[in-house]
């Protein structure tokens, strides 16, 4: 029963009940007379002539014409809300029924929804499992690491190793011609090596360089104006305040005068992961980086552990910013058996505007550790005269470029193919074209390793065996080389 | 009266849970809402049947015919109301009886008391000369 027909019949017993009450009680006047030596008591209409009068005792009429009113009109209004709740209820009820019907649909919907999901995982669980069967390794999902930013700017993600593939010949660009660096890798891969060499030789093209860096050592980044050593981060940000403020004060310049002149400014951040996000205007900064300072002269070098735009400073939103503005070198890494990270002497290269896809592999100089500190170094030997026996200088033209030319990146290729000597012939290497077969053969030879080593280097032969004949023409052709190289 | 098909359905249907329970609620709530209002229409009758006993006995001078008519009235009412079907004016007109005679039945036996003598008198009376017809009746045939 609900609340309104409780309501209603408390309303109707109470008038019923009020009913009871107005016909219970007497309605006259009860008079007690004496007629001669009789006392009786009637109401008073029948109360004889020439009684004498004793006493009375008063009616209700008053009291039950009320109570009679009272009554008729709870039931009356009993009866017009009863009949206007039973015309009115079936809307009612089909409201409730409606409700009813729409919460069910709503949780239908929901399991309908979280069958579809669990499926769905289920489905990808299921073809992984497929995958790694068949040898393929899935690419793994990133649902544990996933962030409201992740889902906002989709292009922060992290993304995953991809095919890059290594061009041969292919070396490090002039990053001098580049406004924006990322150089990026785990720790011991080189990072902070590079960005010393490169600052080095900014320094001598006429750069002023401003190293920004929270952990600097003692004598650390020769030559550049060091900020934020002893993890001053408040020096940090006011520098980077002050970059914002010098670039646009040489754009004001650019705008007012025909032909400005500036000295070129650089600007390394080391161990960018670490202090970006503790520095308010490091988002601003890796902004300007971006986009603001290749018109002022003005040049940066970032250095992190990572690419996306969390460990670069929380500059959410500008991942586009990033893949069409920065030239971008992922240091690689080997493991050894401990789990220490060694670096591989090589990197990938994503030009600005590319995609990740269309990095290119290139060699870089061997860095030994120094030998005094063996623990991390990534220091690279140099020789007596202070030159880097494995990083070739530059050319006087080429300027920033710490890797040299094409020609080194031969010379790391056949490094590579000295350590396994016959595994994988020069001239064999279809991806290799005739002209670089014969660069790579004229540097094998200029070494000097011997006929029988030169030919099991370059085509993959052993004298003797059933395979003589053709080790005895690769003779001949060598023979061929030689007086080639000796004659031009 | 509205009933629950009359009323045009948006609801969508979800199996026959769903209808079959609101339909049976539905069903309860309209008996219950049915019981008061016809128990509202005939309290109302009723009251105002009682309420028109009570104003003609606050006038003295129509104390006496309304006390000796309306019980008349009232029973005639009742054997009327239950001779034909319980519709709409027979259940006024049962209202009204049972008001009428509620609301005098301390005037009637007040009366019935006063005048018993007289009622006896007139009740042997009657009872002995109708006796008597009887037997002379009997006896001649």
């Amino acid at each position: 029963m609900s609340i309104k027909s409780l309501i209603l019949s408390i309303a109707l017993v109470g008038s019923l009940s009020s009913f009871g009450v107005a016909t219970s009680l007497p309605f006259n006047d009860q008079v007690t007379y004496s007629v001669g030596k009789r006392i009786e008591s009637q109401p008073s209409w029948l109360v004889p002539e020439g009684a004498k009068f004793k006493s009375i005792d008063r009616g209700y009429g008053g009291l039950k014409i009320l109570l009679s009113a009272i009554g008729t009109a709870g039931c009356f209004s009993t009866m017009m809300i009863a009949r206007k709740q039973l015309v009115i209820e079936p809307f009612c009820q089909k409201l409730y029924e409606f409700k009813l019907a729409a919460d069910t649909a709503f949780e239908m919907a929901l399991i309908e929804m979280k069958k579809k999901k669990l499926l769905e995982a289920s489905e990808v669980d299921f073809e992984n499992q497929i995958f790694r069967s068949l040898g393929y390794n899935p690419q793994p999902l990133l649902t544990g690491t996933q962030t409201l930013d992740s889902i906002a700017h989709p292009g922060d993600k992290v993304a995953a190793s991809d095919d890059s593939h290594c061009l041969p010949g292919a070396s490090m660009p002039n990053l001098s011609n580049y406004p924006g660096v990322l150089g990026y890798g785990p720790q011991g891969s080189g990072k902070t090596f590079f960005g010393e060499q490169e600052i080095a030789r900014r320094l001598e093209a006429g750069h002023r360089v401003i190293a920004i860096d929270p952990h600097a050592g003692f004598n650390s980044w020769k030559g550049a104006e060091v900020v934020g050593a002893g993890m001053d981060y408040e020096a940090i940000d006011q520098k980077l305040a002050w970059l914002a403020t010098e670039i646009k004060n040489r754009y004001k310049r650019i705008r007012s005068e025909p032909n400005p002149q500036f000295q070129p400014l650089t600007i390394v951040c080391d161990e960018f992961t670490n202090w970006g996000n503790r520095c308010k205007s490091s988002a601003d900064f890796f902004q300007a980086a971006l986009s603001d300072v290749r018109k002022a002269q003005c040049f940066v070098i970032l250095i992190s552990h990572a690419r996306t735009l969390a460990g670069l400073g929380k500059a959410a939103g500008f991942a586009d910013s990033r893949d069409a503005g920065l030239l971008e070198i992922e240091f690689l890494v080997n493991l050894d058996s401990t789990g220490r990270a060694t670096p591989r002497y090589e990197a990938l290269v994503k030009l600005p505007g590319t995609p990740l896809s269309d990095r290119f592999l290139v060699p870089i100089a061997k860095i030994e550790p120094k030998s005094t500190d063996s623990e991390g170094s990534d220091k690279i030997s140099t020789d007596s005269t202070g030159n880097s026996r494995n990083l070739p200088q530059s050319e006087p033209e080429n300027l920033g470029n710490p890797y040299g030319t094409r020609a080194d990146g031969l010379e790391a290729y056949v490094n590579d193919a000295l350590k396994e000597p016959g595994k994988c012939p020069i001239f064999s290497n279809s991806k290799l074209s005739d002209e670089q077969k014969k660069e790579i053969a004229k540097i094998i030879i200029n070494r000097n390793l011997g006929v029988e080593n030169t030919i099991l280097i370059l085509w993959g032969l052993r004298s003797g065996g059933r395979n003589h004949h053709l080790y005895v023409e690769a003779r001949e052709m060598l023979d061929r080389l030689i007086k080639e190289i000796q004659g031009g | 009266m509205y009933l629950a098909e009359d009323v045009p359905s948006f609801t969508p249907s979800f199996g026959e849970y769903v209808p079959t329970e609101a339909r049976n609620k539905l069903d309860e709530m309209t008996r219950c809402l049915k019981i008061l209002g016809n128990w509202g229409e005939f309290g109302g009758y009723f009251g105002l049947g009682l309420s028109g006993c009570f104003i003609v006995r606050a006038i003295p001078v129509l104390i006496p015919g309304a006390v000796i008519l309306t019980p008349a009235i009232g029973v005639a009412l009742i054997i009327s109301a239950f001779n034909g079907d319980c519709d709409r004016p027979q259940l006024i007109l049962l209202a009204l009886s049972t008001a009428i005679i509620s609301g005098n039945w301390d005037a009637w036996t007040a009366w019935l008391f006063f005048n018993a003598a007289t009622l006896t008198t007139i009740a042997i009376s009657l009872i002995l000369v109708g006796g008597a017809v009887v037997f002379l009746i009997g006896a001649k045939q």
